[in-house]
């Protein structure tokens, strides 16, 4: 495969990367009593511009994938895993302008290149061409998922940054970054509005897969369904999600043990792609690969 | 004249000690008053939360001093001198004057570089004159200590960002709540430090305070100022910790009041919503192991204080150029001080030599009745500028040596007294005196 969409999502990477690396160093250097650097370079300033940028390489980048292949980007792993990269800058960059919380991008935003960078290591395989996936329909499904697992991701950094800052003030230890880690409560409340967000769009996301899933394999049975490792995990996903809101939400709980929860969710979502994927394959597998 | 310091501080002297020292401005007439009569020619009382300390200059030994400063703290506040003669912290002359440069410029503040103590000293100094206590070299120490805090302020970088415990808790309360409108603190033990502390909070945008003391009324008191409720101090334990976010636990209690037993059902309650605990309080209100319980975080002063000293480390290089200020003013003070202490002779010095003038300008002055009054006018003159010339040198001098300036190993103010009979060794000087000086007797033998 060959097209501009590559090169644009390696520089998006970089971008994400250098972005990434200056929400990292703000924490430390920009930080007050920090022993090495000057105060008035703000490198976490920096850090979102750049991320900005990447965002917009990125859409440039899908879009350029969409005219050249006349494909989803959901059509190839690559595709979706650079519109999951997409959509979590995006969530990370929101949060950012809402909430300045640079700590968590610092933590999340390395997330993102690593997805990204692993869908750039699958650029060359080639898109599956199933009248599904050309569907609109299935794009909402993944699109869904995609959102939901960026949101995740965002409620994952604030639940690092909140165990870090939470450690630091058991501690009494005012180390250089510790001024820079945003407030217990704002993690906590960023957390849970992403993760509020990303529920039910996790939830419509594998409600539409159920569906498509009846349409496209109509013999399968509930009981089969539900032990494929894959839809196995992403029900518990769903139901640990569930525990955190409802804790949160009906019970009032609030607190380190939360951000555990949310901790687990994001090594559940990783695992959602590393299991085995039985029953989540699509038919009707058309002819060859589209060149671009 | 002695000046002299005689204190408690922070620095020695532990929080409760303190408290029991506390002379807030409505108790400060009648502390003027119990010191009238003692014999203390001027004195000043600085009482902020974190000191207790008498300036007096007076004209009697130093072991007396103390004595009755020490006697007034006693009967005043009602504690026995045994229990704080230890803490006590006496310093004389130039260690005094040093002394309160350095308050002044807040290098001896629990936290370097506070801007409290300035309006503190300003404060103690015109409530002492108000009441007649502070007469010139007390205003003109206490003004000097004024200067020498401004000069600081606009010289150094100690006062920019100035950083207290106040601040340090506020600092800490901001890494665990975002909106302090919406944070609750509760007060246990309505004493200055918490309500320096809280106060902090109230201004950064916390609304709800609740005070809770022993004594109920204080609690009301304090809970007015600080626009808020007032609580019963049993109650507060057992249900006010439930509701709040922060709790500034000030008390006098001799022992920790909250402990692990006590807050862990609190807590349950709260369902992991955290808790901030500030304990100032000396001996420690909270047992430390509360700590460890999920969502407690737990500081006292010493952890305040650690950040108190981060910052103020940051600060260091600002903390010497501060106390390079309050050492030239100290000797500013101090030359102004000890030359004042020579004036007496001088002005008796001075006396002599006119007298001198005035008995040879009567005895002369008969036989200078032909002369026109222009003439004798002029011989006038220069009978005193001559009077003035010899004196010149001796003065200068005398001032130097009572500065500490001198060069010779003898008082010069003790010499001069002694060479020109002005400590009564010698009799006045007499008309015959006069005559062998000028050699008239001789003229009328001769005659």
């Amino acid at each position: 495969m060959s097209g501009p969409f590559i090169p644009l999502n390696i520089l998006a990477l970089l971008l994400y990367a250098a972005a990434a690396a200056g929400y990292g160093a703000g924490i430390v250097l920009d930080a007050r009593n920090a022993p090495i650097f000057d105060n008035r370079l703000r490198l976490a300033g920096m850090a979102l511009p750049l991320l900005l940028i990447g965002i917009g390489v990125q859409v440039a980048a899908t879009g350029s994938w969409c005219v050249n292949t006349h494909l989803s980007p959901f059509a190839a792993e690559y595709g979706t895993l650079s519109v999951l990269a997409w959509i979590m800058a995006l969530a990370l960059a929101a949060a950012d302008l809402k909430y300045h919380i640079t700590a968590v991008n610092a933590v999340a935003l390395p997330v993102a290149c690593l997805i990204l960078f692993w869908g750039l290591l699958h650029a060359d395989h080639t898109p599956d061409e199933a009248s599904l996936l050309k569907s609109q329909a299935i794009s909402v499904h993944v699109l869904c998922i995609l959102t939901s697992f960026a949101l995740f991701a965002l409620a994952f950094g604030c639940a690092c940054c909140y165990l870090l800052q939470h450690r630091l003030l058991k501690s009494r230890s005012v180390r250089p970054f510790f001024s820079k880690l945003p407030p217990l409560a704002t993690l906590d409340t960023v957390a849970y509005q992403a993760t509020a967000f990303g529920l039910p769009l996790l939830a419509v996301g594998i409600g539409l897969g159920i569906v498509y899933m009846a349409k496209d394999k109509p013999g399968l049975t509930p009981l089969q369904w539900i032990f494929d490792p894959h839809n196995f995990v992403a029900f518990t996903l769903l139901l640990l999600y569930a525990l955190y809101i409802a804790a949160r939400l009906f019970f009032g709980w609030r607190g380190v043990r939360l951000q555990y929860i949310l901790v687990a969710g994001l090594v559940l979502t990783l695992a959602l792609y590393m299991v085995p994927n039985v029953t989540h394959h699509f038919q009707a597998r058309e002819t060859t690969v589209s060149k671009a | 004249m002695i000046l002299a310091q005689l204190g408690l501080s922070h620095h020695t002297t532990p929080i409760y000690l303190r408290e029991r020292f506390n002379c807030p401005d409505s108790a400060v007439t009648d502390a003027y008053h119990a010191l009238h009569g003692l014999g203390v020619n001027e004195v000043v009382i600085v009482s902020t939360c974190n000191r207790v300390e008498l300036y007096a200059c007076a004209e009697m030994t130093e072991e007396v001093l103390r004595r009755t400063l020490v006697r007034f703290l006693s009967q005043f506040h009602h504690v026995p001198e045994r229990d704080f003669d230890q803490h006590l912290q006496w310093r004389v002359d130039q260690e005094a004057v040093a002394h309160l440069m350095r308050v002044a410029a807040s290098l001896d503040s629990l936290v370097l570089g506070e801007a409290q103590i300035l309006g503190q000293v300003r404060n103690a100094l015109r409530l002492a004159q108000d009441r007649g206590h502070a007469g010139l070299t007390l205003t003109r120490l206490f003004e000097q200590a004024l200067h020498t805090g401004k000069r600081v302020q606009t010289e150094t970088g100690l006062g920019r960002g100035r950083y207290s415990v106040g601040h340090a808790a506020v600092e800490m309360a901001g890494r665990i709540f975002d909106d302090f409108s919406k944070a609750k603190i509760l007060i246990l033990g309505a004493g200055k430090m918490s309500e320096v502390t809280a106060r902090h909070l109230v201004e950064k945008g916390v609304r709800w305070v609740v005070v809770a003391n022993r004594t109920y009324q204080r609690a009301v008191d304090l809970a007015i100022q600080l626009g808020g409720s007032a609580m019963a101090f049993d109650d507060a334990i057992n249900t006010g910790m439930a509701d709040a976010d922060i709790v500034i636990a000030s008390t006098a209690a001799p022992h920790a009041i909250i402990h692990r037993g006590n807050l862990q059902p609190i807590m349950r309650r709260r369902r992991g919503k955290p808790l901030f605990i500030i304990d100032i309080a000396i001996p420690r209100d909270v047992d430390p192991n509360v700590n460890s319980l999920e969502n407690v975080f737990l500081y006292n002063v010493d952890d305040l204080q650690q950040c108190v000293n981060d910052d103020a480390m940051r600060r260091a290089g600002e903390a010497d150029a501060a106390r390079l200020i309050a050492e030239e003013e100290t000797l500013g003070f101090l030359s102004w001080f000890r030359a004042r202490q020579a004036t007496p002779t001088i002005a008796q010095l001075k006396g002599h030599l006119d007298d001198i003038k005035q008995d040879y300008l009567r005895i002369f002055g008969p036989r200078l009745a032909h002369l026109s009054a222009k003439d004798r006018q002029t011989i006038e003159t220069m009978v005193q500028s001559m009077m003035d010339q010899v004196a010149r040198q001796p003065i200068q001098k005398l001032k130097r040596d009572a500065a500490g300036e001198g060069t010779v190993p003898i008082s010069l103010a003790a010499a001069t007294l002694h060479l020109f009979g002005l400590d009564g060794s010698t009799p006045e000087v007499s008309a015959t005196d006069l005559d062998e000086a000028t050699g008239v007797t001789s003229s009328r033998e001769s005659a």
